[in-house]
């Protein structure tokens, strides 16, 4: 694996991070360095576990049941008055006077 | 002593400290507002007039919140982290933010924006990281303890350089609400202190569910053994994995000093092994960096801290806040993380490393469901190292990590506890509980806190 200068200016694109030009092949070393150290996690067939982690122990999932969501109402029961799909609203000056 | 001489011999000690660079924000008078705020409180809490020094990547309405960044140069919460309300209602004083590398990326506090902590017991060597700061204020005696965070051993990793004691709790024991994020299935916020006792009171005042951290365990607080702790039927294992033929020698000799410790208190030694734990650190630095990248966009330059100018074009206003915001060692794991979550690759690095998680957690059940109490192993490979020493080389400073990221991975409770020096310099045991152990896990680290020399050298 190597990271190029021009695959560098790429992730840096993908990342929205400015990567002045003259730091791009220092830092295409570094990031290849830390790719290739991490790339040892080829772990072939071995069986595969289920989550082990703590979290799965100690959080439980919430049970999947739909619950009434505090804003799911009526449109009407926002406002103070609601008719014929309209919400009734004073008049102000400039529209339509006498 | 009153809460208001607390308060001014807090700010006292801060300032004769100043030469460890280990805090970034305190005051005199936010302090003394602290003492009048316990003193209304009207009762005598668990923590009453302990000032405590928080990370600087805990939000906090009364000091600013930088993370060590420039990104967050003077930013302030509009809102305090559950666990700053908690020790507060306890009657904790805050006492400052402390110095950290930026964003909590990286091991030694060398990467802050704002220069480098030193090491108490040696300025030449670095402190740990990434809670440098609050591992060093508790060294030096300037606080009883601490907050810092831990995503793959940013506290036990300093405790152990530092020479005081770090508890990282079992991931959901603590909310994160207000704990700036970094690798959000990894982050926990943890504690320091100068001894097991008062490391259990803060852990204890800050635990509990909290309604506004969904990952928080649906439990009560901590409570604390009261029990005596015997040894007599404990059984430690030992895991060969983490006693590596090339071991520092000192580090070596403090271990087979506790484990004849443990034996001679009626603890039962049984070597264990941990297959996968030479897949941790690689593990923890594809799935921490994919979720930095992720936890980091947030960072644009519109809603927090800097902005940089940057012509017309939003976009470009974007790239160049983050690329100027952000200090070297974050732009590299942002970088990583992009590159292990792009099209292409996911499978082969995210995907691997979400199995090899699942594996190193296995590891774990198995020991503990077959009738292992506790793990022993070193903190770290080395006592502290020398400033300067790692930064040319990120790979080599993440292999510091070596013997806490697996315990990270696999959100279990543990903590390092100091157990002898070389040459001068500390050096820390971790123990491993199960998950919500910590209760167990700390009367019995204060058992052998009572019997061992900790500041003794071991060879």
């Amino acid at each position: 694996m190597t990271i190029t200068p021009s695959d560098l200016a790429r992730l840096a694109t993908l990342a929205a991070l400015d990567v002045p030009a003259d730091q791009l092949a220092t830092l295409a070393a570094e990031v290849d360095r830390i790719v290739s150290y991490v790339g040892q996690l080829a772990l072939g067939d071995e069986p595969a576990d289920p989550p082990a982690v703590a979290a799965s122990v100690g959080v439980r999932l919430r049970a999947d049941v739909v619950r009434p969501i505090p804003m799911l109402r009526p449109l009407a029961e926002f406002a103070p008055q609601f008719r014929d799909g309209f919400f009734v609203v004073p008049r102000s000056a400039g529209h339509g006077g006498p | 002593m009153s809460l208001a001489a607390v308060a001014k011999e807090t700010a006292d000690r801060l300032d004769q400290s100043r030469h460890l660079n280990a805090a970034l924000a305190w005051s005199t008078e936010a302090l003394a507002a602290e003492a009048v705020r316990v003193n209304a409180l009207g009762s005598i809490g668990p923590l009453h007039g302990w000032p405590i020094a928080i990370k600087d990547n805990i939000v906090t309405t009364d000091l600013p919140t930088t993370c060590a960044s420039r990104m967050l140069e003077g930013y302030r919460s509009p809102f305090n982290a559950t666990v700053i309300d908690r020790l507060q209602a306890a009657g904790a004083l805050v006492a400052c933010k402390t110095n950290m590398d930026e964003f909590a990326m990286g091991g030694s506090t060398e990467h802050s924006a704002f220069g480098r902590v030193l090491n108490p017991l040696d300025p030449a060597r670095v402190p740990g990281g990434s809670s440098g700061g609050s591992a060093a204020l508790v060294a030096a005696g300037v606080v009883p303890a601490a907050l810092g965070s831990e995503t793959g051993g940013s506290v036990r990793q300093p405790a152990a350089f530092c020479g005081v004691i770090g508890v990282k709790p079992t991931y959901g024991r603590v909310s994160r609400f207000g704990l700036v994020a970094f690798g959000s299935s990894l982050d926990c916020v943890s504690v320091f202190g100068r001894s097991v006792d008062q490391a259990g009171h803060v852990l204890v005042a800050i635990s509990g569910q909290d309604p506004l951290d969904a990952t928080t365990a649906p439990l009560p607080p901590l409570k604390l053994d009261p029990t005596p702790p015997d040894l007599r039927g404990v059984t430690f294992g030992v895991p060969i994995e983490y006693f590596p033929r090339d071991l520092h020698p000192g580090v070596r000799a403090a271990m087979d000093r506790v484990i004849d410790l443990v034996r001679d208190l009626g603890g039962r030694i049984e070597e264990v092994s941990l297959p996968h734990t030479a897949t941790a650190v690689p593990t923890y630095y594809v799935l921490a960096p994919a979720e930095a990248a992720a936890n980091l966009a947030r960072y644009d330059g519109v809603r927090f801290g800097i902005r940089a100018e940057a012509g017309t074009d939003v976009a470009a206003m974007y790239r160049a806040t983050r690329g100027q915001g952000f200090g070297p060692e974050v732009r590299r794991r942002i970088l990583v993380g992009t590159y292990v979550l792009s099209a292409g690759y996911y499978d082969a690095y995210y995907g691997q490393a979400q199995a090899a998680r699942n594996r190193i957690g296995a590891d774990f059940s198995r020991l503990f469901q077959a009738g292992i109490d506790l793990l022993i192993t070193p903190t770290t490979p080395t006592p502290a190292f020398r400033a300067g020493d790692k930064t040319g080389d990120p790979v080599s400073m993440y292999l510091a990590d070596v013997f806490v990221s697996a315990v990270s991975l696999a959100g279990l409770p543990a903590m390092s506890l100091p157990v002898g020096r070389d040459a001068g310099l500390p050096i820390g045991m971790q123990l491993v509980a199960p998950a919500f152990g910590e209760a167990r896990m700390l009367a019995i680290a204060s058992a052998l806190e009572a019997r061992i020399d900790a500041i003794g050298e071991v060879r």
